[in-house]
């Protein structure tokens, strides 16, 4: 990564600090929940447990729980120091309770409890204010989640290549990965599904084999220096029905409602409510519901689904430079479960999507 | 995510084995006069929800409360859409889902006759603080206690069938890294990774994280590659390999061009070591004795990590002193090394199996 993406992300957590009178932030980050590590130290957390504490005039410090993780962010996270004991959760707790002046913390929520015990009421929850760096990009964040985009659009042609009669899940899945890490690519967020109507939803890749007449759905999401952008696609083995067109033409006119609300100042609400009016008003209501589906799209950036989550309950405004993806990923109960979906940019003429594979229910040969 | 594939054979190992598991854990519960144990999941600690249901979440968080009376209820922030996918996967007597996790644990929770809920916990200080303050909103004299041990004790008298997973586990790794090991004469990092990634996958593993040193005479250090690398002469590959929850590590120091004896060699002395340590002597005795018969090398460091309560592979002893109890049977425990030598810095990682009378190192 460029060292001038890291630095500008420092500057605004101290910044934020400052402006709350937050003396030091504690930041917590594990290999699922990675953002708000790496947003602070750069580190890609991939074991144990993982902490940065920053002052709101100082350097970052980074305590690690394993100590291969340790020798890794002496590379990896140069500019950070890397603390690593044996009873790591005991000597940060420490020296924390020792600490002089406001404490925050992000995301509290998963703070270790042998962390929240010692500190008690000190430390105050810093989730949504830090949330809201995390969601405004600037734009070398921007450039990132766009140059992981166009990574993603790649590995569709490549699943679209491998989705073939016989193929496993996991097979499928190896041939994505595989071209992700050729392309200098470490990580996805990738999960799939395939069959018929009776398929409500994605998983992780099982032993199922692709047989003539499924549908295959994938959500990919690769990663570029921490950024994810996503894609949503799905396929038919072999000819598609008259049922199942007709099926994905509900979600390309739902994806492009949807994608037609997005500027700043649309609330998350509004762009769902565009998704699902397509669906209500062919008597398909019910499936935008959370009995069929979880959310209509959600935020992308160093974490796959980050907040705005799109729903029609969420009155979060969008803002120029937030990364979304806009997905009516739902059942549908005469095709089963189709997936679409585009990455795209807020901005004040209208989204930059990102994501360029045709929007199409794509057929393989059967 | 754990994007590799996630599927329980019930011929690897029974459900059975599981049921005997948890009856085992909740025997030591009442034992000790604890109302209920907890484990938290995430997939960067699934190792004693594993171990206890095969339950591996690929995204998301959990906990597992097991209890006397109702075994084993999962408590997780996963949608009920993926339930089907859950309930394959997993040997479980309830499944809870929840929004929320602290708020889906606190409502699972026993009813206790007396005043304030007693409530083990495996690895405690690890635990999220939202879940554990939850509890005490709801049920606000609870008494919280480490349960690692219990966990440790349950697992203990019931191996199930590990040996058989852990086996297929090196299988996967000895391929990836010898998949990477062909693709070599690329000279790039790259290349050599996806060889290694796809080869792993295809042998269905449920994980493979990989870490290299490029051009390990200029720099020893492992990374995760991001963006690509050209090979030097020499170059250091590390493959972490998962199976159905068995996690282990292999490394080798690598050419690209032609081989090296001293690399050569110190595989072969390295070898010789993991078969004594595995044959029962101590490791940094063993290290430490075994480098008298490595002219011209020292040691930079070394450990040895193996499941401990959630973590999958933690340390447990090596260069710097760690705590080496409440390990996780069947005692595979993966041995890293880190050497000088003249000719420059060499790096090996295998696992071995420890504890046991005539095990055999890898």
């Amino acid at each position: 990564m460029p060292n001038a993406l890291a630095l500008e992300r420092q500057e605004k957590v101290r910044s934020l600090c400052r402006d709350r009178g937050w003396d030091a932030l504690l930041i917590y980050g594990n290999a699922w929940r990675c953002d708000y590590l790496r947003y602070v130290s750069n580190f890609p957390i991939l074991e144990g447990h993982g902490f940065a504490l920053i002052h709101a005039r100082g350097g970052v410090r980074l305590y690690l729980e394993s100590p291969m993780e340790a020798d890794r962010a002496s590379v990896e996270a140069p500019d950070c120091e890397i603390v690593c004991r044996p009873d790591m959760l005991g000597v940060l707790a420490a020296e924390l309770g020792r600490t002089v002046g406001r404490l925050a913390a992000a995301p509290l929520r998963l703070m270790p409890h042998g962390i929240a015990e010692t500190l008690g009421d000190r430390l105050a929850d810093a989730a949504d204010a830090f949330d809201h760096l995390l969601m405004r990009k600037s734009e070398l964040e921007i450039d990132a989640v766009r140059r992981a985009a166009r990574i993603a659009d790649a590995g569709y042609e490549v699943f679209r290549e491998a989705a073939r009669v016989g193929r496993a899940e996991y097979e499928l899945t190896a041939e994505v990965e595989t071209f992700f890490r050729s392309q200098g690519c470490p990580d996805n967020f990738m999960i799939i599904g395939s069959g018929g109507s009776e398929v409500r939803g994605m998983h992780p890749p099982g032993e199922r084999r692709l047989q003539a007449g499924d549908l295959v759905t994938t959500e990919l999401t690769p990663c570029i220096e921490g950024y994810y952008a996503q894609i949503c696609r799905t396929l038919v083995i072999g000819p598609p029905t008259p049922q199942q067109s007709a099926a994905f033409g509900v979600y390309l006119q739902s994806m492009e409602a949807g994608l037609a609300a997005v500027r700043p100042g649309a609330t998350a609400a509004e762009v769902a409510r565009c998704e699902n009016e397509v669906f209500r008003a062919r008597g398909l209501g019910e499936y935008t519901t959370n009995r069929y589906t979880r959310v209509r799209g959600h935020g992308l950036g160093l974490y796959v689904d980050s907040r705005p989550a799109l729903l029609e309950d969420v009155d979060t405004p969008l803002e120029e430079g937030m990364t979304i993806i806009v997905h009516p990923n739902t059942y549908h109960p005469e095709a089963g479960y189709i997936v679409l979906g585009d990455s795209a940019i807020v901005r004040a003429g209208g989204p930059e999507v990102l994501t360029a594979t045709p929007r199409t229910l794509f057929s393989v040969p059967g | 995510m754990r994007r590799g594939l996630m599927a329980w054979s019930r011929e690897e190992v029974g459900a059975e084995v599981f049921e005997r598991r948890v009856a085992a854990l909740a025997a030591g519960a009442r034992t000790r006069g604890l109302d209920c144990v907890l484990a938290y999941t995430d997939l960067t600690r699934p190792a004693a929800v594993s171990a206890l249901t095969h339950f591996v979440p690929y995204w998301s968080n959990g906990v597992l409360v097991v209890t006397p009376a109702a075994g084993a209820t999962l408590v997780a922030t996963l949608s009920r859409r993926v339930n089907d996918w859950i309930q394959s996967t997993s040997r479980l007597d309830n499944l809870v889902n929840t929004l929320d996790l602290g708020k889906g644990v606190a409502t699972a929770l026993p009813a206790s006759a007396r005043t304030g809920l007693r409530v083990g916990v495996v690895d405690l200080p690890s635990l999220p603080c939202s879940v554990s303050a939850a509890i005490r909103e709801l049920h606000p004299d609870t008494v919280f206690e480490d349960a690692t041990d219990l966990l440790g004790a349950a697992l203990a008298g019931e191996p199930g069938r590990a040996d058989v997973i852990a086996q297929r586990c090196m299988a996967i790794a000895l391929t990836a890294i010898a998949a990477g090991t062909a693709a070599a004469a690329s000279r790039e990092a790259n290349q050599v990774l996806a060889a290694a990634e796809d080869a792993a996958r295809r042998e269905g593993a449920e994980e493979i994280l990989l870490a290299m040193a490029p051009d390990a005479q200029a720099d020893p250090r492992l990374r995760r590659i991001e963006g690509g690398a050209a090979l030097g002469e020499v170059f250091m590959l590390q493959a972490t390999v998962a199976y159905k929850g068995c996690w282990l590590r292999l490394g080798r120091t690598l050419t690209t061009g032609a081989a090296r004896p001293w690399i050569a060699g110190t595989d072969t002395w390295c070898q010789k070591l993991l078969s004594k340590i595995a044959g029962g002597a101590r490791a940094g005795a063993a290290i430490d004795a075994a480098l008298a018969g490595l002219p011209g090398a020292s040691l930079a460091a070394w450990r040895l990590e193996t499941a401990r309560a959630g973590l999958p592979l933690a340390t447990v002893d090596g260069s710097e002193p760690f705590s080496a109890k409440d390990l996780l049977p069947p005692a595979l425990h993966t041995l890293t090394l880190h050497l000088r030598h003249a000719q420059g810095c060499w790096f090996g990682a295998a696992p071995v199996l420890l504890g046991r009378s005539g095990g055999a190192g890898a």
